[in-house]
């Protein structure tokens, strides 16, 4: 090997170094979940409540860990990011006052009945309570529905949060950018040696093992765990991010300089009614199921007064850190929608912090985001407790089988949150696509035969199958040709179907035809976006019409991989005159692929360059020697 | 401490977090950097775990801590009664031990 490519190696071993930390630390975080198994006994209290003995800072640092989903890192910055400081004040601070007096009124008093009468759920307590068994299985079903999402939400974290901190990099330390398709568009993206997918089902998986084997014991142990590794290296993050980044105190500076990011300084963009409101919310934490059994793990109700005092210092630490460093990415990365924001402080770190501290720094905050096992173990708790045994399963097979009952309930669990977090994914990339095919070049043969019957008959077919999709399912934007719009709209209100906006395209249209379209077809109420393209060059935008364009639309190609230009058909090398007509010319420029100087099918005005387009543009395209001849466009 | 003192101190540090006054603003920049609005949150934070101590020293349940001294050694609780079957116990709205109803 040479010196050449054994640096190279190297190089990629570095970068992967994140990846790697990450994989170590989720396979460290399997050992307490076997160690507890080794250690505990076979009863339900042992698996379900580690008999009732969990010491004072391990149960503070359990309970906390607990509540700390992927919302309070992940979440929390990416909404800071939207709507500033406030989120600490509107999330955190509250919390980290108002769960404390639950746990202090309420969750003490769990513990001591527990305790006394053997209640492990709170359906136990309830049934007790009322002496009514039809409450207790109302309140299983409506704990079970709120904590399925939890769930899930903490698996969709994990692939995210494994799929951000494995971003494929540059030699430059930056993100590598790719070409990849989207959305029926080439757009340049960031790449990952870990999947989304791949990355939730990892920790879907590590998560059900060390639940699946330690049950309640191995769970506080590792929260506990992931609990101190993000306080510590969650406190490093934030200290080293700021200094590679030039100082906090320079970087608020800039963002109060900025008319755009200065209100994320205050709480402007947080109503006030909102922001009293959500005082409230935490009133519901100990109604959680998951809260509710933790807080009878206690061994001695001395553990519940560490916790109450030092929970609002935790919430604290974690979150501060998280919104600040939202608000800061809100320079660093500007203009990301809601959804995007998401990764924001993934982001920070993965730019602005060396390769293993990233890699540290991520498995802490995939340490936050694992939070749902607390989630699953309560769920399983519930089930077998409160169904399986209530309902005499536990009397026919006894104990261990009902420990056993909860780990395939574990099993099962973690799997359906796997599935649905991958459903999610439609969402996650934008929208579920439905497609109708259609053959121009069968259409374009039988109108060259003058059969128009068959392609009228072809058209109806290729538009009731589109009219079907519009009708059973709900698509917001449309992508077809003018010509099947039109026909489209004859036979259903597109608006009412639901449609927003049409990127249209395909035949060549010109002004006229642009008018009838928006003002007729879509009238004036559903966004139109013509788009010009092929398999050489991807897709070129329009210009946004403007009334002084008198509908005549202007693309744009996407350039630097595809430049478009006009030339003198009989003098190829000549480019015409702005306003004027001539043939285009692509050339198409890729990592993969150079194509120089392809005459196209098509010819057009050459435009000049816009403020959102600096370069030229091709107008009015149609088909090269349309005016000199008929060109059959198809069903186009 | 009397009992109502700690309840309007609760209610207090409930209301402080409503601080109207520091909406629009992003000055002083304590330490340098944090805007006041996120400065008085932190400052709130503490504050809320001071109450707590607080709680905590006047107002703890003794109760439970004499029912440590009753059973110092984790028991195996007793076991639930199936769907049917006659409870092994008193009911638990016989009364509570850690005295909240």
């Amino acid at each position: 090997m040479g010196d050449e490519e054994g640096r190279s190696a190297i190089q990629t071993f570095v970068r992967m170094i994140p990846t790697i930390l990450v994989f170590l630390y989720l396979a460290v975080v399997r050992y307490p979940g076997i160690f507890a198994f080794r250690r505990g006994k076979t009863s339900r209290e042992d698996y379900f409540l580690a008999s009732r003995s969990l010491g004072n800072w391990v149960f503070l640092l359990s309970l906390f860990g607990t509540n700390m989903t992927a919302f309070a890192i992940l979440g929390s910055s990416g909404l800071a990011y939207q709507r500033g400081i406030g989120v600490y004040g509107l999330m955190a601070s509250a919390s980290g006052f108002v769960i404390p007096l639950t746990i202090f009124f309420i969750g003490t008093r769990l513990w001591a009945l527990g305790k006394k009468f053997g209640h492990m759920t709170q359906v136990q307590y309830f049934r007790d309570r009322w002496e009514c068994s039809a409450i207790g299985t109302l309140i299983f079903a409506l704990t079970a529905a709120m904590l399925v999402p939890y769930i899930i939400i903490g698996v969709m974290g994990g692939g995210q949060t494994l799929e951000a901190l494995s971003t494929i990099m540059g030699s430059d330390g930056q993100p590598q950018m790719f070409e990849v398709m989207r959305n029926g568009q080439t757009v340049l993206a960031h790449r990952h040696w870990i999947s989304y997918e791949a990355g939730g089902g990892l920790v879907a998986l590590v998560v059900m093992s060390y639940v699946f084997f330690g049950g309640m014991r191995g769970t506080a142990w590792v929260n506990t765990f992931q609990t101190v590794l993000f306080l510590c290296f969650g406190t490093l993050a934030f200290i080293l991010v700021g200094h590679n980044l030039g100082g906090f105190d320079k970087l608020v500076e800039a963002l109060a300089a900025n008319p755009k990011t200065a209100l994320l300084l205050t709480r402007q963009r947080i109503p006030v009614e909102e922001f009293f409101s959500y005082t409230f919310i935490p009133l519901s934490s100990i109604m959680f199921p998951h809260i509710a059994i933790m807080c009878m793990t206690a061994k001695k109700a001395s553990a519940f007064k560490k916790t109450v005092i030092f929970y609002p210092l935790c919430i604290m630490l974690i979150w501060v850190p998280s919104v600040f460093l939202g608000v800061l990415a809100a320079g660093q990365f500007p203009g990301l929608t809601a959804g995007e924001s998401d990764d924001v402080i993934l982001r920070l770190l993965t730019e602005h912090t060396h390769t293993i501290v990233a890699g540290v720094l991520g498995a802490a905050i995939m340490a936050c985001v694992m939070a749902s096992d607390s989630q699953i173990l309560a769920l399983c708790t519930m089930f077998t407790e409160d169904v399986f045994a209530y309902y005499g399963g536990k009397k026919k097979f006894g104990e261990t089988a009902q420990v056993w009952t909860g780990r395939a309930f574990v099993v099962g669990v973690t799997l359906l949150a796997y599935l649905m977090a991958i459903e999610h994914l439609a969402n996650v990339r934008g929208c579920s696509c439905y497609f109708v095919d259609l053959d121009p070049r069968w259409v374009k043969k039988v109108l060259a035969n003058r059969q128009f019957e068959v392609a009228r008959a072809y058209m109806d077919h290729v538009v009731d199958q589109a009219i079907t999709i519009l009708k059973h399912r709900r698509v917001s934007a449309l992508f077809t040709t003018p010509k099947l719009l039109e026909t489209l709209s004859e036979k259903i209100n597109l608006y009412e179907a639901g449609v927003r906006d049409v990127f249209c395209g395909g035949t060549s249209m010109m002004p006229q035809c642009v008018r009838f379209l928006i003002e007729e077809v879509l009238e004036n109420r559903i966004g139109f976006a013509p788009t010009y393209g092929n398999t050489l060059m991807g897709l070129a935008a329009s210009r946004p019409l403007r009334p002084e364009a008198q509908f005549s639309i202007t693309y744009y190609a996407p350039q630097p991989r595809a430049v478009l230009r006009i030339v003198n058909p009989d003098q190829t090398d000549q480019l015409r005159h702005y306003g004027e007509w001539g043939r285009v010319e692509l050339t198409t420029l890729t990592k993969e692929f150079f194509m120089p100087r392809f005459l196209g099918r098509d010819e057009a005005i050459r435009r000049e360059p816009c403020a959102l387009y600096p370069w030229d543009g091709v107008g009015d395209v149609r088909p090269f020697g349309a005016m000199e001849k008929q060109i059959i466009e198809g069903v186009y | 401490m009397k009992k109502w003192l700690l309840v309007l101190l609760v209610l207090t540090v409930y209301l402080l977090h409503q601080d109207c006054w520091n909406w629009k603003k992003t000055e002083p920049l304590v330490f340098g950097f944090l805007p006041i609005g996120l400065a008085y949150h932190v400052g709130y934070s503490v504050l809320a775990a001071f109450m707590m101590a607080l709680l905590v020293r006047f107002a703890w349940p003794k109760e439970l801590d004499d029912m440590e001294w009753e059973d110092p050694v984790a028991p195996q609780a007793p076991s639930r009664p199936a769907k049917g079957e006659a409870p092994v116990h008193e009911s638990a709205t016989s009364g509570s031990p850690g005295g909240g109803r």
